[in-house]
């Protein structure tokens, strides 16, 4: 009786960190070619970190753990599909699906946590496909994304 | 024709599982168009400029 407990409320890390969200451009993949999404649509860039223009990339100004995903939709004519998260130029969340061409084709999809150190870290968007030729991915808003968002800051 | 097409017309016999392992084509949508980012093919060579031409 008379003591005194302090509780200090503390929100989710990265509650108010950068977050973005992008839609896609028009792009034709060719087979068996690792190719830059040009997500060149922001729906949403809390920090101003994402390059909509040029590099169609995101380099968060926060350290950090950012949580990224990449959803899109094409038709693959055979064999499989792949979307990736690069980091600094390399392929670091790959994901593949089988392709197909059923009901306008598939969606393909990647996502997971990576360590930014919130200088000169970037994250870029790319797809694959081993189709017999090229493909035209789909543009509609919600079927093809890329975002992230800080999910705990260093 | 692209240079996935170029490049199978030069060697039919590399696979699909070929370019998802020792031959990396990329893309970086800045107008360059598709290239040869890595060539680790065990024994056929990287093709030169004038065969992919």
């Amino acid at each position: 009786m008379g003591n005194t407990i302090n509780i200090t409320s503390v929100g989710p890390q990265g509650a108010t960190g950068p977050a973005f969200s992008a839609t896609a451009g028009a792009l034709t993949v060719s087979a068996s070619t690792w190719t830059k999404i040009p997500f060149s649509g922001e729906q949403f860039d809390t920090n101003n970190n994402y390059d909509p223009t040029t590099n169609y990339r995101f380099t968060p100004t926060v350290a950090g753990y950012y949580y990224f995903t990449i959803q899109l939709f094409m038709s693959v004519n055979a064999n499989r599909g792949a979307v990736s998260v690069y980091k600094n130029g390399v392929s670091t969340l790959e994901k593949l699906d089988l392709g197909s061409t059923a009901n306008g084709g598939i969606s393909f999809s990647t996502n997971g946590l990576l360590s930014m150190n919130g200088t000169t870290d970037y994250v870029e968007a790319y797809v694959y496909q081993e189709g017999t030729g090229t493909t035209n991915i789909n543009t509609n808003a919600s079927l093809t994304l890329f975002s992230g968002f800080l999910a705990r800051a260093n | 024709m692209t240079l996935y097409d170029k490049i199978m017309a030069i060697y039919p016999s590399l696979t699909q599982q070929d370019f998802f392992t020792v031959i990396t084509l990329q893309n970086d949508s800045d107008g360059r168009g598709d290239y040869i980012a890595k060539w680790e093919h065990p024994t056929l060579p990287r093709p030169t400029e004038e065969q992919l031409a």
